[in-house]
């Protein structure tokens, strides 16, 4: 048996302790690995009712059986809690070396418990594993802490998970970040690291992750590379990154704009990916410079900016210095959320401020949606330039966008009260309806109105909204229409789960199917990995994940999308004057699911899916 | 007639016809379809495309029945999936 190491660490950070024990396997057989197998262990070890930030909230760090192996893109990793932003169950999936590296330290798992009395942090060289005051690190950048962890061991190949100011002041958006700008993003996972007063996580590992079946790995694995490589989804995503999508659903009339009450931005060329690739008037470069990969993978999606150095974000010499270089550039999620979500057509200030979320560790999705939901609420006046200290917080306003960010960073003034979130934000100041959250999540870039079945992906997506829980696209993207969406949003929320409990990149799936992604688990694990297998543990992975939220209190009150989707018809695009038809998709949807007209799975359907 | 056809987000170099800003100008016959049209471009056949005519979708199983005027604006963008 390979792909597993076979070992989860077990931190106990009220007491100081780390100890080895070994990975449960029979759970391990159930649900394969990372986002599955670590919710398995919180739904089994903690009450799911509990106060996401206080020391009784676990948090996992965990990887799938082909992290860290030579399959591509087999590098992902996650954070799996009760999330500070949703209170619901929340795994944040992220890219970049860290995942890898903890594997070749020969670790699965990372279990914290309780809560730290003092900042630490977790030194892990394999087996030697040690529990670290963090007093000098914390009140640190993400990218100071990177870069003082490892000159402080004396090694530059420790690979660091960490989270920023935004982690230690509990912004409940905030991040756990590696690699400087990779991310597990959502949730408010970050803000859970905070509450433990743990800074990070350091990990360098020399040992390898050995497969079940070595020559029939190394043969399926480059089958699967060659069928990666040559699709065109790959050559599109390395080429342009995900910025190419906001042509597609400004086109469509998807594109979600000042706060959702658009669907189309009239800035858009100012902000679109070929203005990125475009070289500039001031230095004759472009604000996209360069790509870069995750451990293991062949698509390279990651995006290198560089600021306009006449832009006013690297006025100062020392903003030069740290912003006006080569930075982590923006993605579609980023650009949606710090453009058109916020009504700005200011590519440099959408950069400066996805800078600023990879620095001090915040989501740049709940970040946009937060501030447009402020920038509404100043429109109207329940939030007024008292409270904010002098800043017109208009949507447009760019400058007032990146100068909110930086005091939601540092705690101070409005940014505070922005820093909970939409959903608290808008109750606070007394118009929960501007809130355009699901679970108390902020939307990622896709209107529902146009996109029917993303918007039964969101109400129904057990971490909040998200574009990654489910797979409607292609549908969504030719039929604007509830029929039949609550069988492919079923479908692919079972597929999107079976996919992140392996340790590969979601992308990955745009070329490769669940039999492809089988067959490289199979040969890792041995033990007769199939398609169907799979996609039992993805089922089983969702049931789980509903059972957690349901003992969390939740009910399907909270099956449900923003007042606006559901009351206020589109303006433009393909579905102008038409609003999203949750109530025709989710009965059906529990239907299929095997849950009652409330949502609660039934007992048969449990006994069926094993949970 | 002419038709202007607009591709968004393409894989790969840009089909022939089209300029460096997924844009051409096509010649077509009177009552050519939206099918007809699309069936001259060169898209990869692993993806799913949406079309729309003068911004409004046409779905694929009317793309046969739709009829092109002189001067209509066809776009194209990939079903693709984003992150």
């Amino acid at each position: 048996m390979g792909g597993w190491q076979g070992k989860v660490l077990r931190v106990n950070l009220t007491e100081g302790t780390a100890q080895s024990e070994p990975l449960n396997q029979e759970w391990a057989d159930l649900y394969l690995g990372q986002r599955g197998l670590a919710t398995k262990y919180l739904f089994e070890e903690m009450d799911p009712a509990v106060d996401p930030l206080s020391p009784e909230n676990k948090m996992i760090i965990g990887t799938g059986p082909l992290t860290g192996t030579m399959a591509s893109t087999g590098g992902r990793w996650s954070v799996t809690t009760k999330g500070a932003l949703t209170d619901a169950i929340a795994s944040s999936n992220s890219g970049g070396y860290f995942g890898g590296e903890l594997k070749l330290a020969g670790w699965d798992f990372i279990i914290f418990e309780g809560k730290s009395p003092k900042p630490v942090y977790l030194l892990i060289r394999d087996d030697n594993v040690q529990i670290l005051d963090a007093g000098e690190f914390w009140g640190q950048t993400v990218w100071v802490t990177e870069d003082a962890i490892r000159t402080k061991h004396h090694d530059p190949l420790i690979r660091v998970a960490s989270i920023g100011r935004a982690g230690e002041a509990m912004v409940r958006f905030a991040c756990v970040m590696n690699d400087k700008d990779r991310a597990a993003g959502r949730s408010g996972v970050g803000a859970v690291m905070g509450s433990k007063n743990l800074k990070a996580v350091a990990v360098r590992g020399t040992q390898g992750v050995a497969v079940d079946d070595p020559a029939r790995f190394m043969k399926v694995v480059a089958e699967m590379r060659q069928k990666l490589d040559t699709h065109a989804a790959r050559e599109r995503l390395g080429r342009v990154g995900t910025h190419a999508m906001m042509d597609n659903t400004n086109a469509y009339g998807s594109l979600p704009t000042r706060n959702s009450r658009d669907v189309q931005f009239d800035g858009h060329d100012a902000v679109k990916v070929k203005t990125a690739h475009t070289p500039r008037r001031s230095d004759g470069k472009p604000n996209l410079i360069s790509t870069k990969a995750c451990f293991a993978c062949s698509i390279g999606c990651g995006r290198i900016a560089k600021i306009d150095p006449e832009h006013y974000s690297v006025g100062s010499d020392e903003a030069k210095d740290k912003y006006g270089k080569a930075i982590g550039g923006l993605e579609y999620e980023s650009i949606f959320a710090l453009a058109p979500m916020v009504g700005c057509s200011d590519l440099d200030a959408a950069t400066y401020a996805n800078a600023l979320c990879n620095e001090d560790g915040m989501d740049p999705i709940s970040l946009g949606g937060s501030i447009s939901a402020a920038m509404e609420l100043y429109e109207v006046g329940a939030i007024t330039k008292e409270d904010t200290g002098g800043i017109e917080l208009k949507f447009g306003n760019a400058e007032a966008m990146t100068k909110v960010t930086e005091m939601i960073i540092a705690g101070e003034g409005i940014g505070a009260d922005i820093g909970l979130g939409a959903r608290r934000l808008c109750e606070k100041y007394g118009h929960p309806e501007f809130a355009i959250v699901v679970k108390g999540q902020e939307i990622p870039g896709y209107d529902t109105r146009a996109m029917q079945g993303m918007g039964l992906a969101y109400a129904t997506s057990n971490r909040g909204a998200c574009h990654m829980r489910a797979a409607p696209f292609t549908d969504d993207f030719t039929h604007v229409r509830a029929d039949g969406k609550a069988q492919i949003v079923k479908d692919t929320q079972d597929a999107n789960a079976a996919k992140d409990n392996t340790g590969l990149c979601a992308f990955s799936g745009n070329a490769w199917d669940i039999a492809d992604m089988a067959a490289q688990v199979d040969a890792a694990c041995g033990g007769g990995w199939d398609e169907a297998r799979m996609l039992e543990a993805g089922e089983r992975t969702y049931t789980i994940e509903r059972q957690f939220n349901l003992r969390a209190g939740m009910t399907s009150a909270d099956d449900t999308l923003p007042e606006r989707f559901l009351k206020e018809a589109a303006k433009s695009g393909v579905a102008k004057g038409r609003v999203t038809e949750l109530d025709k998709m989710l009965p059906e949807y529990y239907e299929l699911r095997g849950w009652t007209a409330d949502g609660v799975p039934t007992n048969e359907t449990l006994d069926r899916v094993g949970v | 007639m002419k038709v202007r056809v607009k591709l968004l987000s393409p894989a790969g170099a840009m089909p022939a016809g089209f300029d460096e800003y997924g844009e051409a100008k096509m010649d077509v016959p009177a009552g050519a379809s939206l099918a007809d049209v699309m069936a001259k471009i060169s898209l990869p056949k692993e993806e799913a495309y949406t079309s729309l005519v003068g911004g409004q979708a046409v779905v694929p199983d009317e793309r046969a029945g739709y009829a092109l005027a002189d001067g209509d604006e066809v776009t194209l963008l990939p079903a693709i999936q984003g992150g």
